[in-house]
């Protein structure tokens, strides 16, 4: 790979085309060494493929070129402290819909970062919830017949925590 | 085929609008497990139990849970009185710890168990039995018991365990004789014990030593009540801490991969012989606090030491001979550092103590110097004292112990009064035997600076005669109203002295 490239283009799952900078492609692993096995420039026919739906990788390449600078270069505490509120209004769109592929995105892309803000969404949006608030918001089916259920009321210590 | 603006309009259609089918579908129950597993690492274990109740898939994810963390039980209670000890489950709820392992599926392991309760020793012993079983690795217990307390044995075969972390908080346990420890651990990486009551067996010779803990790294033993004597050889071993061992009289350690050593408020008993030998060729870290001079100190040199921290804990008019070499074989065993702190009373020490300023020796890799002294007259010449043993040093960090019962004498000079004070004197004199140090002293820092006669001397002293000095920082602190104009007139004065580097950075803060 030449060093004059500065932005390298992918397709996400379903066949769309993406620009991502070098230096945020650098937050993933595995884009990481596709930057250096494949070629990536101009004249190369090969677009690469990540498996990833195009809703999401918007909000991943989003996620990575903000983070970039910082991760290169490192910052001063009140870049941080932007950065983390950033991350709090980054995560507050229609996240429920699409958390889940956020979640197996930074998996599979191995990006740490975006892997913990991701569990600490999911986290946050259960913590204080009921058992049927969590249900909605995730939209779980309950597929426990109503013996089973009265049989896990008696026993499960999960409910009688207090 | 579609030009590259529609296909950004598409895809920031599809931010915008709702996918209706998306929305109907639960995607989080597909995730793997581990993943889930991840999340509910950041949950407290009520909410992780409360899921097991969702579904069946919920219901498998929380049976196979590897990270049992029963101390985020009481949480909310620990952050509004965070200077208190964590609160211990009371024996009714602790009973949920034993039910919850009772579920969990079979042939799983438990990565991780950890609680604070107030159990009996029967109910404890069935919990960590159950544990064990469950090939548990990392195990970390604090307890209060009404009745006995023995260490429970059960741990000893493990061949899972990889941390035990033992805390008794009443009324402490006994350790099980060598012959039934011999060849357990087999895992054991890390131990950390607390409040081990070890009045019947005194003298630990042959425990920690290299048939017993082949895999330990890392041992803590903390208010080991009784033990008198310590040794440990673990071959393994990287870090060492033992703290409130007050009635320790000797110890040995000799461990050849020794990477860290921390003894803190040991040594405290009256008796005649007490004595220290460190064998530790790859040590690192070393911090030595608060304990009592022991009457005889050997240590060997270690050529990868980085920082050491050195304080005692004294009683007045206590020092003999035996007791100074003592103190110089250990500052000669931690020459090599490159990084030193030398608590108030190491700096009481060397200063009271004419035999220092002859026999201390140099500590020749030494870059980072901290020190925390009162200034008074007697310590002036242990500062002189040390910085000749510094001959490289380049950051100075002096914290000034400012007491009630040390009298200050406020600088009350004008800058063209020429008539040097004894102290300044004092300092004059030393300029040749402190050449090196002049040489090579690159930033200095001062806290507590309250601009009192001393400190200004020195400052004054080291601002004239450093010649490679690139910053002094001088913290003091916050101003009373009376005081401002002193003072501020007192700063102004000092901006004023001449300065040996044309480099040097005056500042306050």
């Amino acid at each position: 790979m030449s060093s004059s490239v500065e932005a390298i283009t992918v397709l996400s799952s379903d066949g769309d085309e993406f620009k991502i900078t070098v230096s945020a492609a650098k937050l993933s692993k595995p884009l990481n060494w596709m930057l250096e096995d494949v070629c990536f420039s101009d004249d190369c026919d090969e677009v690469p493929t990540i498996e990833v739906n195009s809703k999401t990788l918007v909000k991943v390449i989003e996620y990575c070129e903000k983070h970039a600078p910082r991760a290169n270069s490192g910052a001063s505490d009140s870049d941080a402290e932007e950065l983390k509120k950033w991350d709090i209004e980054f995560m507050k769109m229609d996240v429920k819909d699409i958390l889940f592929h956020i979640l197996m995105a930074a998996n599979y892309l191995h990006m740490e970062g975006l892997y913990d803000l991701a569990c600490q969404t999911a986290a946050d949006l259960m913590k204080g919830m009921t058992v049927s608030q969590i249900r909605k918001i995730f939209h779980i089916k309950n597929d426990f017949s109503s013996e089973e259920q009265e049989q896990l009321r008696r026993q499960h210590p999960g409910c009688s925590f207090d | 085929m579609e030009t590259r603006s529609i296909k950004r309009r598409r895809i920031a259609e599809l931010l915008v609008n709702d996918d209706v089918v998306e929305t109907t579908i639960d995607r989080l129950s597909d995730l793997p497990d581990a993943l889930l597993h991840q999340i509910f690492l950041l949950l407290p274990i009520k909410t992780v139990a409360q899921t097991s109740v969702l579904s069946k898939r919920w219901r498998s994810l929380w049976i196979t849970y590897p990270d049992l963390d029963f101390t985020t039980l009481d949480s909310s209670l620990v952050s509004a009185v965070n200077h208190l000890e964590p609160r211990l489950l009371t024996a009714w709820q602790s009973r949920i710890i034993s039910q919850v392992l009772s579920i969990r599926e079979k042939n799983t392991y438990i990565r991780v168990l950890r609680f604070r309760a107030t159990i009996s020793f029967s109910l404890l012993n069935s919990l960590i039995r159950n544990a064990i079983r469950q090939n548990v690795r990392q195990l970390e217990v604090e307890v209060g018991t009404k009745d006995y307390f023995n260490f429970p044995r059960c741990v000893i075969g493990s061949e899972s365990l990889r941390v035990l972390k033992l805390k008794s908080r009443y009324p402490g346990f006994r350790l099980p004789p060598v012959s039934i420890t011999k060849d357990g651990f087999k895992s054991l990486q890390t131990l950390s014990l607390s409040l081990v009551i070890l009045y019947d067996q005194p003298f630990i010779s042959d425990l920690f030593s290299d048939s017993s803990f082949p895999s330990l790294k890392k041992l803590c033993l903390r208010a080991c009540v009784g033990l008198k004597s310590l040794h440990v050889g673990c071959l393994a071993l990287e870090d060492l801490r033992l703290k409130n061992c007050f009635h320790m009289q000797s110890l040995d350690v000799s461990c050849a991969k020794l990477e860290r050593l921390r003894v803190v408020d040991c040594f405290n008993s009256y008796s005649e012989k007490s004595w220290v030998r460190i064998n530790a060729p790859k040590l690192q870290h070393c911090i030595w606090d608060y304990n009592r001079v022991t009457d005889v100190t050997i240590i060997e040199h270690s050529k990868f030491l980085r920082e050491a921290s050195i304080g005692f804990f004294i009683l007045p008019k206590e020092f003999s001979m035996g007791k100074l070499l003592s103190v110089h074989n250990l500052l000669s065993g931690l020459s090599e550092a490159h990084s030193l702190t030398l608590e108030s009373q190491s700096v009481e020490i060397l200063s009271n103590n004419k035999f220092f300023s002859m026999h201390l020796r140099p500590f020749c890799n030494l870059k980072s110097l901290e020190l925390h002294a009162v200034l008074k007259k007697s310590n002036v010449h242990g500062l002189a004292c040390v910085f000749r043993s510094c001959p490289t040093l380049h950051s100075l960090i002096l914290r000034i112990i400012n007491d009630y019962k040390t009298e200050r004498k406020q600088w009350n000079r004008d800058l063209w009064d020429v008539a040097n004070t004894e102290e300044e004197q004092f300092w004059e004199s030393q300029i040749q035997t402190l050449k090196l140090f002049l040489q090579h002293l690159k930033v200095v820092k001062i806290y507590g600076f309250l601009e009192c006669e001393d400190e200004v001397t020195l400052a004054k002293f080291l601002l004239n005669h450093a010649k490679a000095l690139e910053e002094m920082i001088l913290c003091g602190g916050r101003f009373n109203s009376r005081d401002y104009l002193r003072r501020q007139k007192i700063r102004s004065q000092m901006k004023g002295f001449s300065r040996a580097s044309s480099n040097a950075k005056l500042a306050f803060h």
